[in-house]
């Protein structure tokens, strides 16, 4: 529902758990170059992301918000590397509790004539659930996207 | 875009008021309940009735207005620099009526709210109270035990009247620490918010 930006550098990093695909953060801590700190609570990265998010590491972190999942989308470094890396999993995920229960509502009402209410109320909130975690990803693409003068004019600079 | 600080005072100020009445039409209903035992042949009496409009007056006022508490609230975290919050103001409100999130959104969404009101800058670093939990769970019980003495009454007045009347006495007996947390949120968050705008913060 939301992306922003962070400029500064990555002080603290507290993973929580790693997976295959994304890599889940209890803490992500930046140091803002005015001084202050901004702290990222229970952040998702893709796994491609996930080493260059260690500490030390300066640059511009790109950052996402769908309901109350948070997570980084991307990162430009000081040093020149960029990396762009958005986990879907979410996105599926609604996708699939929508056709899933398209499909049990169909089969409860031909087998036992009625539909399952529970059933129906998943169906009716996976479609926005899956739209909204679409339309952050597609926000955070352009956002990545937009801001490509940034990475070569910090490396340059 | 941020809306500029809006001041929620009057609408803190009156929703305490009006939850604090909740609560004490609550232990008026538990008090009318017990001196007749729990005994739903009793329950027809002018007393109770009246009890009973006032109660849910109360209640729908109170919600009103603690809704728009919440909204002026949330967009003033927003306004005093907490970036990246859940959503926008409008949607912390919506999330109490959409069938299944509202069994868990409105709890994150004023956890969210203290936090950005406790450190804006860095609300995500803040820590909330348990006393938000403890609040949202008296709040659940309360509803789902109400509705479930509602629907006994409903649909087995004769066979069940007496476990729905234990139903609405537990309900209202929770409502009542469920009433006096959320009153007390509304005050601290207002004390944080007000910090926060003078610069005087503490928490």
């Amino acid at each position: 529902m939301g992306v922003s930006i962070v400029d500064g550098t990555l002080e603290e990093v507290v993973i929580r758990r790693h997976r295959k695909l994304a890599s889940v953060y209890e803490r992500l801590m930046f140091r803002l170059p005015d001084g202050s700190k901004k702290t990222w609570t229970k952040a998702v990265a893709a796994s491609e992301l996930v080493p260059l998010l260690t500490p030390g590491t300066s640059g511009r972190f790109y950052l996402y918000t769908a309901i109350d999942h948070r997570g980084i989308h991307g990162v430009r470094l000081d040093d020149g590397r960029e990396l762009y890396g958005y986990p879907k999993m979410n996105e599926r995920a609604s996708i699939v509790i929508v056709v899933a229960m398209g499909l049990l509502m169909l089969l409860t009402y031909n087998v036992l004539g009625y539909v399952q209410w529970l059933s129906a109320i998943l169906f009716v909130l996976g479609i926005p659930m899956y739209f909204l975690y679409r339309n952050t990803r597609v926000q955070a693409e352009r956002q990545y996207r937009e801001d490509q003068g940034h990475g070569a004019a910090a490396a340059g600079g | 875009m941020t809306a500029p600080f809006g001041d929620a005072s009057a609408a803190a100020f009156w929703a305490q008021r009006l939850v604090w009445a909740d609560a004490t039409l609550s232990l008026v209903a538990i008090a009318l309940a017990m001196l007749r035992d729990l005994d739903p042949a009793r329950a027809d009496n002018p007393a109770e009735l009246a009890s009973g409009i006032a109660q849910l007056a109360v209640y729908i006022i109170a919600a009103l207005v603690s809704l728009r508490w919440l909204y002026l609230t949330n967009a003033n975290a927003r306004a005093l620099g907490a970036t990246d919050l859940m959503g926008s103001p409008g949607l912390a409100i919506a999330w109490f009526f959409i069938p299944i999130a509202n069994l868990f959104m409105p709890y994150l969404t004023l956890r969210d709210t203290w936090r950005a009101s406790a450190e804006p800058g860095d609300w995500q670093a803040a820590r909330a109270p348990v006393a938000i939990l403890l609040w949202w769970i008296c709040w659940l019980v309360a509803g789902i035990t109400g509705l479930i003495g509602l629907r006994l009454l409903i649909e087995f007045p004769k066979e069940a009247g007496e476990a729905a009347e234990l139903f609405f006495l537990v309900s209202n007996a929770v409502a009542i620490p469920a009433a006096l947390l959320w009153a007390w949120m509304i005050g601290c968050i207002q004390e944080m918010q007000a910090a926060q705008r003078s610069g005087t913060s503490h928490r």
